[in-house]
């Protein structure tokens, strides 16, 4: 068996891909609360809400309607992405003027109910939900032991944060969202009309974190604080990565999903706080973030 | 006669809780440069604002091609004809040339070609895929101005187009803005610059603390030139 | 930052014209103070006025110096945690496991703020919730804490080696006593020199740095007072409730202290006491029916941000100043 550093090649292969799988998460979620952050200045305490809303949606399509994972991974962001339309044109577009403090009191808000009406329907306990048939199962590739499914969250996590990053970096569609980050009123007065453009905003980083929830239901348990405890370490990487820049936020989730994963190998009580010490050092050093402009 | 493209009648402007402009009336008519002259802070750039509904609470009318602009949403606006070029240009600055150039929304039929804008400003084409925050003042202002000559405005509102630049760059907005009047552009043009203006516009207006006090023509110039001196100090 | 209410001058203890009405209030309150045990369930008002004082020291960070913090159960809990283990493990007197308690909040008040404080506004508030979930995990872990059971059956012991706590009245008698002296402590230092260079620093900081005044210093002094008072009002909870678990560290418990300021009127004195007393009042009632609270306090939440921004105690100071 091979080792590197003293440790196995499987075991360290195996938390390398581990943690990439969680980073996977942090990149999409981070990704969401930085566009939304650039766009609206809203802090969305309700991301983590939203992902569990799509884990929950998508238990409880597959229970109802028998609909299979990949109908899911689409139907469950959609619906999750209509409630977030009502969300912004209901309550969030109340706050776009005042303190973006208010902004994440809102959504905190937002979260407490969501999650509160969440337990009240299903209790506190984890719902079982399986993994696709189709993905099921490892390959051993080099010494390297590969379970197919997270190398398939991996990888869509990775096209969808490109292809988010493409959108916004390289579209006319993007142009708006960047040019409107940079002066909202102007870009209105122009003829572009805001108030749809931030809708689908947020509404669409909704999605994305629905859709990271029905990725995330067949490995972690589908719960109703599934999102809670995770929101708040996407906010250490947000911090860490700088809410400037889309590529920064989603360089930063996967890499600190590494560390965490390397953590867990060579000091496995750390791996939980990990991610919060680099972001006090990240802050010691370098307060604006790592790809953060000097905000 | 025919319809002023811009009318302004008796236009109130708040910007927050300050009130900055009184009773306001202004207009412009179909192929005219019409000039707002006037010291800093005196409401030239809050009319513009207001014009645009970049302004916060307003009374009074605001007419475009006869189409009452106040109670507009903000976005529809500049699809009444309206070009505008803000003061401090407006560039985003974390887009490309391009970017910038194509980012505007067509408003009218006779926007100018890419093709078009280029020749008339061959240093952006040169620049294109630059950041536009790394463009120079001057080369900002044209930006500024090209991207909205692309959407076919009827009338176009400049604030202070020549502030802060070179004397070169200066003369050759001058020559723009002349080439544009001969092609038939109708404009309103704010400015401190009153030398500048004076080549250009048709009509004058001067305006202090939120009033306007004076109003006459190319005729009136000579008349008037105490009153030019006192609010802009030339 | 004048466009937003977050940062209300303080309704209590401006201007000499109110001295009337403050003192018939403060009477008032000291009156009801006295009378409370005799018709409420004791333990209740006692968790009332711990949670009063742990607002209160939230509200000063907040509505003076203008930081939102989201990590001031660290203070809370951690506190509890210390005074808990000092009292049952070591049997030292309440009293002094009631000032160990609020050292050890101050010292991870100084720790926290020193990297928090490098951040304004949002990036602050967030910075402290991560800092504090990284507290959670740690309690979580360190043994002394017991985990999920927590640390159970602390003795009330014998204040001074006198006074014995066990006795409901006695202990109501010290809690009055920590919270008095916490909220004099929170007003003196509002109406202090100290005070008014908060308060110069959250209307202008340019304007105050340019005079001299090093601004990170003091609102790093403002926050380590307001985590030690935190930790205060923690550690007398443990002694009241004669428990501490994670449930003190945990961010909701943030959460939960923030509504308690913005329900009460952030930036009042006495707002965020009365937010206090709505919300246990609101969480006791609750925990009763299989409804969860959280809901409640969510819509709170919300509402409180939509239409409602000055708070119960700032909109009574509104309508009596028209």
């Amino acid at each position: 068996m091979t080792e590197l550093f003293g440790i196995p090649m499987p075991v360290l292969s195996g938390q390398i891909l581990l943690g990439l799988f969680n980073g996977a998460f942090y990149a999409l979620l981070s990704l969401g609360l930085a566009v939304i952050f650039g766009l609206l200045r809203v802090i969305n305490f309700a991301h983590g809400a939203l992902y569990m809303m799509g884990a929950f949606i998508a238990f409880l399509l597959g229970q109802w309607l028998g609909l299979p994972f990949w109908a899911l991974l689409v139907v469950a962001p959609i619906l999750v992405g209509v409630f977030a339309v009502a969300m912004e044109k209901l309550l969030l577009r109340h706050v776009y003027g005042l303190d973006p403090l208010y902004g994440l009191l809102l959504t905190f808000g937002v979260a407490l109910v969501i999650e509160g009406m969440a337990q009240y329907m299903f209790g506190v306990a984890g719902k079982p939900f399986s993994q696709p048939q189709a993905l099921s199962g490892v390959s051993m590739i080099g010494g390297m032991i590969l379970p197919h499914y997270r190398v398939f969250v991996i990888v869509v996590a990775l096209i969808t944060c490109l292809g988010t990053w493409a959108l916004i970096e390289r579209t006319r569609l993007g142009a708006f969202l960047r040019a409107a980050t940079e002066n909202r009123p102007l870009v209105e007065a122009f003829g572009v009309n805001v108030p749809v453009l931030l809708t689908a905003t947020y509404a669409f980083s909704a999605l994305l974190a629905g859709f990271a929830g029905v990725m995330g239901a067949p490995v972690f348990q589908v719960s109703a604080f599934m999102g809670s405890n995770l929101i708040i370490i996407v906010f250490a990487v947000v911090v860490i990565g700088g809410m400037g820049s889309i590529g920064g936020a989603i360089a930063s989730g996967f890499l600190l999903g590494l560390c965490e994963g390397l953590t867990k190998v060579v000091y496995p009580e750390a791996a939980n706080i990990v991610v919060f010490a680099i972001m006090a050092v990240v802050l010691f050093f370098r307060p604006s973030g790592l790809f953060g402009k000097a905000a | 006669m025919t319809e002023p493209i811009l009318q302004i009648e008796n236009l109130h402007g708040w910007y927050d809780e300050s009130h900055v402009l009184y009773g306001v009336t202004l207009e412009a008519r179909r192929g005219e440069t019409v000039a707002l002259i006037g010291r800093n802070g005196a409401g030239k750039t809050s009319t513009l604002r207001a014009a645009m509904n970049l302004l916060g609470r307003r009374e009074g009318s605001i007419r475009v091609n006869g189409r009452e602009t106040i109670g507009m949403p903000r976005h529809k606006v500049a699809y009444t004809g309206l070009g505008y070029v803000p003061e401090e240009r407006g560039i985003f600055a974390s887009l490309s040339v391009q970017e910038n150039l194509m980012l505007l929304p067509s408003i009218g039929e006779n926007g100018m070609s890419v093709a078009r804008i280029y020749e008339i400003f061959p240093n952006l084409r040169e620049r294109r895929r630059a950041a536009a925050g790394t463009l120079s003042g001057g080369e900002q202002q044209m930006l500024a101005m090209a991207r909205v000559l692309r959407t076919g405005p009827q009338l176009l509102l400049l604030d202070e187009p020549t502030e802060g630049l070179a004397p070169v760059i200066v003369k050759a907005i001058g020559s723009l803005l002349a080439q544009l009047k001969a092609d038939g552009m109708t404009m309103l043009l704010v400015e401190q610059n009153f030398h500048f203006a004076r080549r250009l516009a048709d009509r004058f207006y001067l305006i202090e603390n939120g009033r306007i006090t004076d109003h006459f023509d190319r005729a009136g110039l000579e008349a008037h030139a105490d009153r030019v001196a006192d609010v802009v100090g030339v | 930052m004048q466009s937003t209410d977050l940062y209300i001058r303080p309704e209590l203890g401006q201007g000499t014209r109110r001295l009337p009405l403050q003192a018939l209030l403060l009477a008032a309150g000291l009156v009801a103070l006295a009378a409370a045990p005799f018709l409420l369930y004791p333990v209740f008002v006692m968790k009332l006025l711990c949670f009063a004082l742990f607002a209160s020291a939230f509200n000063l960070l907040l509505g003076y110096v203008g930081l939102l913090s989201f990590g001031h159960a660290a203070f809370f809990g951690g506190a509890a945690y210390v005074t808990a283990h000092s009292v049952k493990v070591w049997g030292i007197d309440p009293v002094a496991g009631i000032l160990l308690g609020t050292l050890a909040a101050a010292v991870m008040g100084a720790a926290m703020g020193a990297i928090a404080i490098r951040r304004q506004g949002i990036y602050f508030a967030m910075t402290t919730l991560a800092l504090s979930q990284m507290i959670y995990f740690l309690f979580l872990r360190a043994p002394f804490t017991n985990a999920e059971d927590g640390i159970q059956n602390v003795p009330r012991g014998h204040a001074f080696g006198l006074i014995d706590l066990s006795q409901t009245l006695n202990m109501y008698g010290l809690v009055v006593a920590v919270f008095l002296i916490g909220m004099f402590a929170i007003w003196r230092v509002i109406n202090s020199p100290y005070g008014q260079v908060l308060k110069a620093l959250r209307e202008n900081e340019t304007r105050a740095v340019s005079l001299g005044y090093r601004a990170d210093r003091y609102k790093l002094g403002a926050f380590v007072f307001s985590a030690a008072i935190a930790g205060l009002a923690g550690a007398t909870k443990a002694l009241v409730f004669q428990i501490a678990t994670l449930t003190d560290v945990a961010w909701q418990m943030s959460g939960e202290v923030i509504l308690m300021s913005l329900l009460g009127g952030v930036g009042t004195l006495a707002g965020p006491s009365v937010g206090a007393g709505l919300i246990v009042t609101i969480q006791n009632y609750f925990a009763t029916t299989g409804f969860p609270v959280n809901v409640v306090l969510g819509l709170l939440f919300i509402l409180c941000v939509l239409c409602f921004r000055s708070g119960i105690v700032g909109e009574i100071a509104k309508r009596a100043r028209r």
